[in-house]
């Protein structure tokens, strides 16, 4: 019997000396995403250490939890409200998903802080905009946006883009542009129309809005990516928009065994 | 009457030398966290977010905590007490000396506690033991020299 504890202590300490290398091997291939993707998510249940909750908290309610214990939101009165992601490296582009209970009549508005001359620079794309969700023209969506066509030509982007030589005279890059000028039977936007979640009776909507930013021009303090949220109808009487589940997708090119050590090198270099 | 007698025995045994076992491996728990902890710790702070982006480092302190309370409680003690090393006839330290090194720990107490603004919690905690560390190294160091 003493033997066996013995010898079980001997592997047992192996492991557990082990263990914190091999825990800590782990995260530094998790810090330096070696595949180029990247998922930050908060669904407000608890702090995030790489995602902020809505600030300032003037404009925000506290979290709530629904009867059945299933999800958690937070309420904005009064905007603009944000939030950071604290990035492990550079990535090239940044994909915003955000759950909010609106019936589709708000103008929504991400914002991504960028590099600019004054304190206050936000890049601003809509996560729900009433005017194109009423559109009644015919809809394709692709991972750049959509594309509205005012009679039905194309059911796939690819035969849009294979035409686009053809057409380009057409196409229209605004809502305004599209309106004020009838040959335009093309409507092409980075906007995708908020997917509703669950539609049940008796229940407000849960719909999810997706903005992709461009992170070039971005302005990264403390390796901290900071956007806002607009919603200017919030500003009139007493209203607010529940929200819920921030997921942010980073993209950028995966890292070769070449690249790490090089990247190792240039860090440690400026560190020192 | 043999086998009524033997099987409680065993039973016993197993239980001595199970709980044996549960005190040397809280041993090397409470090394091996305490020191992980303070190199994640260190890491951490060399890069932000590196460890707490993706795992919580109270885990180590809270299987320091557990492990020392065990170790504490139910280990006997074999060796001489880690006490036992400070309590020699002849003084290690003069009196300037010892004046001394409590003023240069003291100035790292407050030089840690004033640079680890980040932990708002732990930083008293933090310099503290840096500061008792560095005391204690330097008093071990020196007391080998003297023996």
């Amino acid at each position: 019997m003493k033997i066996f504890f013995d010898k079980f202590y001997q592997i047992s300490a192996l492991i557990i000396i082990i263990l914190p290398i091999i825990i800590l091997a782990w995260l530094i291939k998790k810090d330096l995403v070696l595949d180029g993707r990247l998922v930050w998510q908060s669904d407000f249940s608890r702090l995030e250490p790489a995602l902020t909750v809505l600030f300032p908290e003037s404009r925000t309610s506290d979290i709530f939890r629904n009867n059945e214990g299933d999800f958690y939101w937070q309420e904005i009165t009064s905007e603009p409200v944000y939030f950071e992601a604290r990035l492990p490296q550079n990535f090239e582009t940044a994909r915003v998903e955000l759950e909010f209970q609106d019936q589709g009549r708000s103008l929504i508005q991400l914002g991504l802080r960028v590099q600019g001359e004054s304190d206050w620079n936000y890049y601003f794309k809509p996560l729900s905009q009433p005017e194109l969700n009423d559109l009644n023209w015919f809809r394709l969506d692709y991972e750049g946006g959509s594309l509205w066509q005012k009679e039905k030509r194309y059911l796939a982007i690819n035969q849009f883009f294979d035409d686009w030589l053809k057409v380009k005279d057409q196409i229209a890059y605004s809502l305004t542009e599209a309106r004020a000028n009838p040959g335009k039977n093309f409507l092409l936007v980075d906007y995708f129309v908020p997917t509703v979640i669950n539609n049940q009776v008796n229940l407000r909507p849960w719909l999810k809005g997706n903005a992709v930013f461009d992170l070039t021009k971005a302005d990264i303090q403390n390796r901290k990516l900071r956007f806002a949220l607009s919603i200017p109808e919030l500003n009139n009487g007493n209203k607010s928009l529940p929200v819920r589940n921030i997921k942010i997708f980073l993209t950028k090119e995966p890292l070769s065994f070449g690249e790490i050590i090089s990247k190792f090198a240039s860090y440690v270099r400026n560190r020192f | 009457m043999f086998e009524i007698d033997s099987k409680p025995k065993n039973k016993f045994k197993f239980l001595e030398n199970f709980g044996e076992y549960i005190v040397k491996i809280s041993r090397v728990i409470f090394t091996v966290s305490v020191i992980a902890f303070f190199i994640y710790f260190w890491l951490e702070n060399f890069k932000t977010g590196l460890i707490s982006n993706y795992f919580d480092l109270n885990l180590w302190l809270v299987l320091a905590i557990i492990s020392g309370l065990v170790v504490l409680l139910f280990d006997e003690p074999q060796k001489p007490s880690f006490w036992s090393h400070f309590r020699h006839k002849k003084a290690v330290f003069s009196l300037s000396q010892t004046i001394g090194l409590v003023i240069l720990s003291l100035i790292v107490v407050v030089v840690s506690y004033i640079q680890l603004t980040s932990l708002p919690t732990l930083r008293l905690l933090l310099a503290t033991a840096i500061g008792l560390s560095l005391f204690l190294i330097i008093y071990k160091l020196k007391q080998e020299k003297h023996d």
